[in-house]
């Protein structure tokens, strides 16, 4: 029987993706074995015509990391959709939209202004910014587009399964690849990992009080974490109850607390939101501007409770830019 | 789905509905007196009057109320915005988790009383009365509590046999009640109706008794019991009638045993049993508050500094008597150190035992000193008659009590004269607070989060009743003197008969269900729950039914959905707010106990607000999810209004400092994110406060 074709392609993402797959270690033989690979930019030298010479649906799964930004990537996604009977969003800026999601604080012109003008290592005194299409003595030259949002994966083509993590952890990641192989494939839409919350295997959830209070919310980087206690008794946010489980606690063995990767549970669309209700209904103080106070005191909140899924809340971007 | 529309005796303009073949629509003009069937698991849609007045009318339908009349047809909006509110509460019944009734058989009618002080023996007395059979357990080996040891009951000293013994005596004559001193609650399991109760019964040593007292006469350990000292053998003129050995002092050196053989016996075994009730009377009563933390005034360090309790009964007893006293108010009341709370008894136990030293010694010199006299109703004659004896009051909070030269010397301010004064005494008195009986309620699985059971009266569940059958009579409800304790007692009894007199209760209010597929019991919720109704059992989050209330705080707390109130479950409202927000509305949300009825006020009062002003009903300012907040921006309403009660004024506790705190920082948020926070507004509204709602909803209309 021939092998089933699969693509592995990269967006808006790190590397951290890729690095995944090479972090299955002698596993990675059992996928090769298993699989031919079809486009693998990182590892093997295919071309995006050898993907447009398939036919539809030639690709028994194509894994795509990163989130949308670039006209390029909008066009590659749309493409293995065609391509592919299954796509597996790998990670969490194709699941959620990840670190670069944290763009949609801004736009494009002010991310061009920013790093192509403003930084103090830059030296820019004409002003020119990237364009699309630049002609030169030697021809046009071209650039994919940027575009102003930074989108989810399914945001941009419709997505059959979901493997999250920053990065996938390689268990996940070979448990998601044999069950494909095998056919054994949960409800489509489904994320591949636990559908509860984090807290459900921490070893340190034991060790957490009945009665969750806090009277003042502290930054990791400024207190020496216990790395036995629970984050959220000692009044340091930890994502872990809004986030899912199945990463294996990584964050948590190294003593930091759970930033969100997995992204939310399945019923949570906003987990960014989901979070802050919890945390605010939490500080337990009897009095109306102490209570003010502590909830003020939340220091980068984008940052914190959408480190990894602001193109996937209900209000996905900056407003009015 | 069917949809019933009122117009309200014709006087409502209805608005003309298509919601298609799935809704059904039954026009009435008369829906409070002619009732339409409705079967308990059918889901309906009733438009009409106002749902404090629908639910009355309905209290066992599975309905989403939309009120139709207060909303649009009082104050002239137009029948559109009917239509508009009634396919919202379709969209949301469509998707509600529909309340299931919670039915608890009273299979046990006789109940447990706990404590035998004046408050559990009114109790036992009146229900027993009444044909219930009754267990009333005393953890001392005598009935009387507190007031056995007293010598008087204030306000004006009578003695407290006046009290005591007819009651003590009204009880004895009971066919209906065993009373078991000695006796402690180990365990109790069940619920309302039907619970089990583990007791356990200390050994008392005599076994049959003439009262002749010589085993006191040979007993050689002496035993300091509250300002008096007796013997490790006793007797206290209650019941039962007979002596008894505090085994926790008694040598067991056997010279009472020689002088009443085989009648004392010092090896008799803890008996366990267990006995079934349908309702449990917590009636612990008075529970003295550690006074020695109070460091600075050296109570248990310094000689003769002493509770009012131990004065009393040093001074009634003879082996007291002292020329010159202070009595210091508020030790450790009314204190964030200590107790932060007024334990309201207390400045009338100062002035009866400034009355006990003046009535037995009347040249003894006595000092009040206290921050504020609280002598409410008519104490005040108590408060004035020893003014008239030339008892010295003095407005102040003394700093330290200390022994120089041999005698006690209480430094403090005097606020009426603006002096430093150091008084010398022989005598200290601290009247100090009382707290709640922790552990009993502990044993009963009843959390008390502040300081006694007050918070559910806050609930509107009153005094006398804790939710799970379970009542309090008495000082254990809150610290209160003997006429307040018998009156408190006999409500609970009355409470308690209204609950036997049924073969069983039905619950229908909204409760927090959990999905355990979907919870990973992070415990987020449990501390947010007012009532202490959630608890882990079985490494599973559990809901006590008898406990939870409806405030949909826990749902919206759970980071994972997990948690979901009946009615008010996220699906149901998200639809309603997509199916109801257009741009340029305000949105809203609407605590059901306060802002939403100032809407009504408003109506009444004919105060107009914009049409474009659509109000969603809601359980709590603390049941409103962010998530719904952000939904309606997205749908460019002009504004969210939540609205609340007022702080420390919330029915359910705490809901709306969650409400303050979620919207502080999803406005950190949404302001990052360039929205105009200022769309946002969280409000507290009175219940009457009509024009304060128009107002607030004028402005964010501008």
């Amino acid at each position: 029987m021939a092998k089933p074709l699969v693509a592995f392609y990269w967006c808006a993402s790190c590397g951290g993706c890729e690095e995944s797959v090479v972090d299955l270690a002698e596993d990675i033989l059992k996928v090769v074995e298993a699989v031919e690979f079809r486009l693998f930019p990182v590892a093997m030298d295919f071309k995006y015509s050898d993907v447009e010479a398939l036919p539809d649906k030639a690709l028994a799964v194509s894994f795509i990391n990163g989130a949308i930004r670039t006209s390029e990537q909008k066009h590659l996604a749309e493409l293995l959709r065609k391509k592919s009977q299954l796509i597996v969003a790998y990670g969490a800026c194709a699941h959620l939209g990840g670190i670069p999601g944290l763009a949609n604080v801004a736009n494009r012109k002010e991310i061009f202004e920013t790093a192509y003008k403003n930084t103090p290592s830059t030296a820019n005194p004409k002003g020119i910014y990237p364009q699309t299409v630049t002609e030169t003595e030697y021809g046009k030259l071209t650039l994919p587009e940027i575009f102003d949002t930074v989108q989810t994966l399914d945001q941009t083509i419709d997505v059959d399964y979901y493997l999250p993590g920053c990065a996938p952890p390689p268990d996940l990641v070979m448990k998601s690849i044999l069950a494909i192989l095998e056919g054994k494939l949960p409800a489509k839409g489904s994320v591949l990992t636990s559908d509860k919350a984090l807290c459900e295997t921490c070893e340190r959830n034991k060790t957490k009080p009945e009665k969750l209070a806090i009277k003042d919310i502290k930054r990791i980087s400024h207190v020496i974490a216990d790395p036995e206690k629970c984050f959220l008794a000692e009044g340091i946010i930890c994502l872990g109850p809004a986030t899912r489980g199945g990463c294996g606690e990584r964050c948590i063995n190294a003593n930091m607390p759970c930033r969100g990767c997995f992204g939310p549970t399945r019923e949570v669309k906003d987990m960014g939101a989901r979070f802050l209700s919890g945390l605010a209904s939490i500080i337990d103080v009897d009095d109306e501007a102490e209570v003010e106070k502590i909830a003020k005191s939340v220091i980068d909140p984008i940052g914190l409770f959408y480190m990894y899924s602001l193109p996937s809340s209900i209000i996905n971007r900056k407003q009015g830019v | 789905m069917r949809l019933f529309i009122c117009d309200c005796r014709g006087s409502m303009k209805l608005p003309k509905i298509d919601l298609g073949t799935d809704v059904k629509i039954e026009y009435h003009s008369n829906l409070c007196t002619d009732r339409p069937q409705i079967a308990p698991d059918e889901k309906v849609v009733i438009a009409g009057c106002s749902p404090n007045l629908l639910e009355g009318i309905f209290p066992d339908v599975n309905a989403e109320f939309v009120n139709i009349l207060e909303h649009v047809s009082l104050i002239g909006h137009p029948p559109e915005k009917a239509a508009q509110l009634i396919s919202a509460a379709v969209a949301k019944m469509n998707v509600t988790i529909p309340v299931e009734a919670k039915v608890f058989d009273i299979k046990e009618k006789s109940v447990l009383v706990i404590g035998g002080g004046v408050a559990g023996i009114e109790v036992a007395t009146q229900l027993s009365r009444c044909g219930v059979q009754v267990t009333l357990v005393e953890k001392s080996p005598f009935l009387g509590g507190t007031v056995a040891k007293l010598d008087r009951l204030y306000p004006e000293g009578t003695p407290h046999s006046h009290t005591l013994m007819p009651l003590v005596n009204g009880l004895y004559s009971q066919k209906n009640a065993v009373q078991l001193c000695n006796t402690e609650v180990t365990s109790v399991t069940g619920r309302v109706g039907n619970y089990r109760i583990g007791l356990k019964t200390k050994p008392r040593g005599v076994q049959e008794c003439i009262n002749c007292g010589k085993c006191v006469d040979v007993c050689p350990v002496e035993v300091s019991d509250d300002g008096k000292t007796r013997k490790a053998i006793y007797y206290i003129p209650t019941f039962p009638d007979k002596y008894a050995i505090d085994f926790e002092t008694c040598t067991k050196c056997g010279e009472c045993v020689k002088v009443c053989p085989g009648k004392i016996v010092l090896d008799e075994k803890t008996k366990e049993t267990e006995v079934g009730a349908g309702a449990v009377v917590v009636a612990t009563g008075l529970h003295w508050y550690d006074v020695s933390k109070v460091e600075e005034y050296g109570y248990g360090r310094l000689e003769g500094v002493m509770k009012t309790l131990e004065f009393e009964r040093a001074v009634a007893s003879g082996a007291l008597h002292p020329k010159k006293v202070a009595i210091v108010y508020c030790a450790g009341s009314r204190d964030s150190k200590h107790l932060p709370y007024c334990s309201k008894i207390c400045c009338l136990l100062g002035l009866k035992e400034a009355k006990l030293v003046t009535d037995r010694f009347p040249d003894t010199e006595v000092y009040v000193i206290a921050m504020d006299m609280r002598s409410y109703g008519t104490f005040e004659y108590l408060y004035n008659t020893l003014r008239s004896k030339g008892v010295s009051f003095i407005k102040g909070k003394p700093s330290e009590i200390s022994r120089r030269n041999g005698k006690l010397t209480v430094r403090t301010e005097d606020l009426y004269t603006n002096e430093l004064l150091e008084i010398e005494v022989d005598n200290v008195v601290l009247s100090c607070g009382f707290t709640a009986d922790t552990e009993t309620f502990g044993k009963l699985k009843i959390k008390i989060d502040t300081d006694f059971p007050v918070l559910f009266e806050n609930a509107g569940l009153g005094t006398a009743e804790l939710p799970r059958g379970i009542f309090t009579a008495g000082a254990a409800t809150f610290p209160s003197g003997v006429a307040e304790t018998l009156i408190d007692a006999r409500k609970a009894s009355f409470s308690v008969l209204n609950l036997l007199q049924q073969d069983k209760i039905e619950k229908r209010l909204p409760q927090a269900r959990v999905d355990e597929d979907q919870c990973s019991i992070c415990r987020m919720c449990i501390g947010t729950c007012p009532y202490g109704a959630i608890s882990i059992a079985d490494d599973k989050i559990k809901v006590n039914e008898e406990l939870c209330m409806g405030c949909g705080i826990c749902s919206v707390t759970c980071p994972s959905y997990a948690s979901q109130l009946e009615t008010w479950n996220e699906k149901g409202l998200s639809k309603q707010i997509r199916s109801l927000a257009q741009k340029g509305d305000i949105l809203a949300l609407l605590c059901k106990w306060s802002a939403y009825n100032a809407t009504e006020r408003a109506a009444y009062d004919r105060l107009t607000y914009p049409k474009n002003v659509k109000i969603i009903r809601v359980p709590c300012s603390g049941a409103v999810d962010p998530s719904h907040i952000m939904l309606a921006l997205t749908k460019e309403v002009k504004g969210v209004l939540i609205g609340g009660c007022y702080p420390h004024a919330c029915h359910y506790a705490r809901g709306n400092f969650r409400a303050r705190a979620r919207e502080q920082i999803l406005r950190l948020n949404l302001d990052l994110l360039g929205m105009d926070t200022s769309k946002i507004r969280l409000e507290w509204i009175g219940k009457d406060e009509g024009r304060k709602f128009t107002e607030i909803v004028r402005e964010m209309s501008k």
